[in-house]
């Protein structure tokens, strides 16, 4: 009998357990969705592109990928960003909300060649990203 | 690449040689706590390194900020307990215990970018003599900082600077936890203000006010909630604690 009002009891809290998950998940896809995502290629310790456009006070998802065979530490003092992303595959970071100007990012391993700036720019003169 | 390298040694290095410093101030038993935290940091820094990227791949994305917040979390507690931690506690494992933790934490979190960037760019022959040159510029100027603290603070004979620079440098750390939440999207802030035209996050000065009590020159509303709970919270508790252990004191002393 025991058994039985434990096991009920344990079955309510996974279900409990899985709504609250599955809750939470379309709330965080709810909140991502509309965020805008910008890929920024690295290559021979290069950014393309160089430098991306977008929009003022907006959260923004900057995609990096890494066709190097080394990794990459992509550093901005200007948005309080660090993130390495190894040889071969890619990272992202969130940015934002920013003020119009230009914040600049490089790659530290590599921080003479490996320079790019996000440009924040009020307005709608943004063109498409991707 | 020297000047790359320098950079990057002070940038990573300094941390780890101003908390050595501000622990030896503090914490008797230095052979102790500082060989048993280095050899445990260096087994952690040498795992992580290795495991990185499969870390960083974890929880979409997002493993890598949350290995560091977690050891940031570790280290600020140890650190925050080290400030409260009494004078009675002096002649106790607990001090030199703490210790090693926070040092292996400090190695572990800033030497593992270190290590990958030493994997990166050691090659058989050529570049090899610059890398070791510039890495032993910036050992040689972060000890340097090190000694100097030490030497300045010893002969006072009075930790309790070395406490407040111990828990400015413990607030400066952890509030860099929320730099990480907003990268990963957990939440936004704006930025609060800029002091990028005084004093640059870039220049060397930058680099050591950031060591020294986590300078940033953009902050945002979050980070600087963060360094304000980070620091206030163990100020309040040893002085919670202090009266506590006063109060039970003079009442020990009535009853004898």
């Amino acid at each position: 009998m025991f058994t039985v009002t434990k096991n009920s009891v344990q079955s309510s809290l996974s279900k409990t357990s899985y709504v609250a998950i599955a809750i939470f998940c379309a709330t965080l896809s709810f909140i991502t969705h509309g965020i805008q995502n910008i890929n920024v290629t690295i290559k021979e310790n290069l950014f393309y592109p160089a430098e991306v456009i977008i929009p003022a006070y907006r959260k923004v998802k900057i995609t990096f990928i890494n066709q190097d065979d080394t990794p990459e530490e992509i550093d901005s003092f200007d948005l309080n960003r660090e993130k390495v992303v190894f040889a071969n595959s890619s990272a992202h970071i969130f940015i934002g909300p920013l003020k119009p100007g230009k914040y600049r990012f490089f790659g530290e391993y590599h921080p003479n060649s490996a320079v790019g700036f996000v440009h924040v720019v009020d307005g709608s003169e943004i063109p498409d990203a991707d | 690449m020297l000047t790359n390298t320098v950079v990057f040694f002070l940038r990573d290095a300094l941390p780890i040689f101003w908390s050595i410093a501000l622990l030896s101030l503090l914490v008797a038993d230095k052979r102790k706590w500082m060989i048993s935290g280095g050899i445990a940091g260096s087994i952690l820094c040498v795992i992580l390194s290795l495991s990185i990227p499969k870390v960083s791949a974890m929880l979409d994305g997002s493993g890598y900020e949350l290995l560091h917040i977690a050891l940031m979390l570790v280290n600020y507690v140890i650190f925050s307990w080290l400030y409260c931690a009494h004078e009675n506690f002096d002649n106790g494992n607990d001090l030199w215990i703490a210790a090693a933790l926070a040092l292996a934490c400090m190695i572990a979190l800033n030497a593992t970018n270190g290590m990958m960037f030493f994997a990166s760019f050691w090659q058989p022959a050529g570049a090899n003599q610059v890398l070791l040159l510039g890495a032993l510029l910036g050992l040689g100027i972060c000890a340097s900082v090190a000694m100097l603290l030490v030497l300045l603070l010893d002969p006072i004979e009075q930790k309790a600077f070395a406490r407040i620079l111990l828990l400015l440098f413990a607030a400066g750390q952890v509030s860099q936890v929320a730099n990480l939440l907003q990268q990963i999207d957990w939440f936004s802030s704006e930025q609060l203000w800029s002091t990028r035209q005084w004093v640059s996050d870039e220049n060397e000065l930058g680099q050591f006010l950031a060591t020294l009590f986590g300078y940033n020159s953009s902050p945002t509303i979050a980070l600087t909630l963060f360094f304000i709970i980070a620091l206030v919270t163990p100020l309040l508790v040893r002085r919670t604690c202090s009266a506590r252990l006063q109060n039970n004191l003079e009442q020990n002393h009535e009853t004898d």
